[in-house]
């Protein structure tokens, strides 16, 4: 090796970093992360708590519609049976009342 | 890479990468700046970059990158006039610390490819596809980069030596 690369390598050897260099660091790499990623634990479980509460009252509305929709289909049914009878009992007092009309010509 | 992973490699690379940043400036203001930016964007890459092998090279590319840009942004290049530099006696030993300062300084004044390169070479000691690599540059324009930063330190050094002579001689025979 020639004497002037030895006197680079002297030059350029290894040399030991500020002592508070890496805490600087990790310091700035901590405070670079946006603020919701810093949030502590508490804040992290009122998340939580806030996101299942909210999956609750989901379910709770779903499932009020679901009772609302088959309560109206239920009276829909009510209703359409109402008619049907209705119906059915006018034919009957109809068929009936021919039938009576038609015994006394047969008799006579 | 996890952030204790990141934790470790700063704990393990913070002196290589300041180091290759002081080289490159010889100012200690400037490379723990450049240190500091070079984990800061680690950080915000860490899910691509690994903790091994690769992450060495990745610091050193990335701290040669940051310097470049660092220079090129404040274009503080400077030329280092021979006065400036330390006065060093006449028989220099091997390891003097006044002709090693004088190289650093030396070194600090080249132009930044060269600097770049000489750099990797003596102070990482990195080979020459290393550094091309590293530098995303061809094997021959880092030769030639390594061969002219070589003549221009020797040549500075010897006439940096040749007036610290001439001076120590004038300063005998008055």
């Amino acid at each position: 090796m020639k004497q002037v690369e030895r006197d680079l390598r002297e030059a350029l050897k290894a040399r030991n970093a500020p002592p508070d260099l890496a805490e600087r660091i990790l310091d700035r790499a901590h405070r670079s992360e946006p603020r919701w990623v810093r949030s502590n634990w508490l804040q992290v479980a009122a998340l939580f708590i806030l996101i299942i509460g909210a999956a609750v009252l989901l379910q709770q509305w779903q499932e009020r519609s679901r009772l609302a929709q088959s309560e109206k289909a239920k009276e829909q049914l009510m209703a359409a049976m109402r008619i049907t009878g209705a119906k059915i009992r006018d034919v009957k007092e109809r068929i009936a009342e021919t039938r009576s009309n038609a015994q006394p010509e047969s008799q006579e | 890479m996890t952030k204790a992973d990141f934790e470790s490699v700063v704990h393990e690379h913070q002196g290589r990468v300041y180091g290759i940043a002081f080289n490159f400036f010889h100012n200690p203001a400037i490379a723990e700046e450049v240190a500091q930016e070079v984990f800061l964007q680690l950080y915000k890459n860490r899910n691509t970059v690994d903790a091994g092998t690769h992450c060495l090279s990745w610091l050193r590319r990335s701290t040669m990158h940051r310097c470049i840009d660092t220079l090129r942004r404040a274009s503080f290049h400077q030329e280092v006039q021979l006065d400036e530099l330390p006065d060093v006696p006449v028989d220099v030993p091997e390891t003097d610390p006044l002709l090693q300062e004088a190289l650093r300084k030396l070194i600090a004044s080249l132009p930044e490819k060269p600097r770049s390169v000489v750099i990797l070479r003596f102070g990482e000691d990195m080979d020459v596809d290393e550094i091309a690599v590293t530098l995303q540059m061809p094997v021959r324009t880092v030769w030639s980069h390594l061969q002219r930063a070589i003549a221009l330190i020797r040549e500075k050094a010897a006439r940096y030596l040749t007036e610290a002579n001439h001076e120590t001689s004038r300063t005998r025979s008055s």
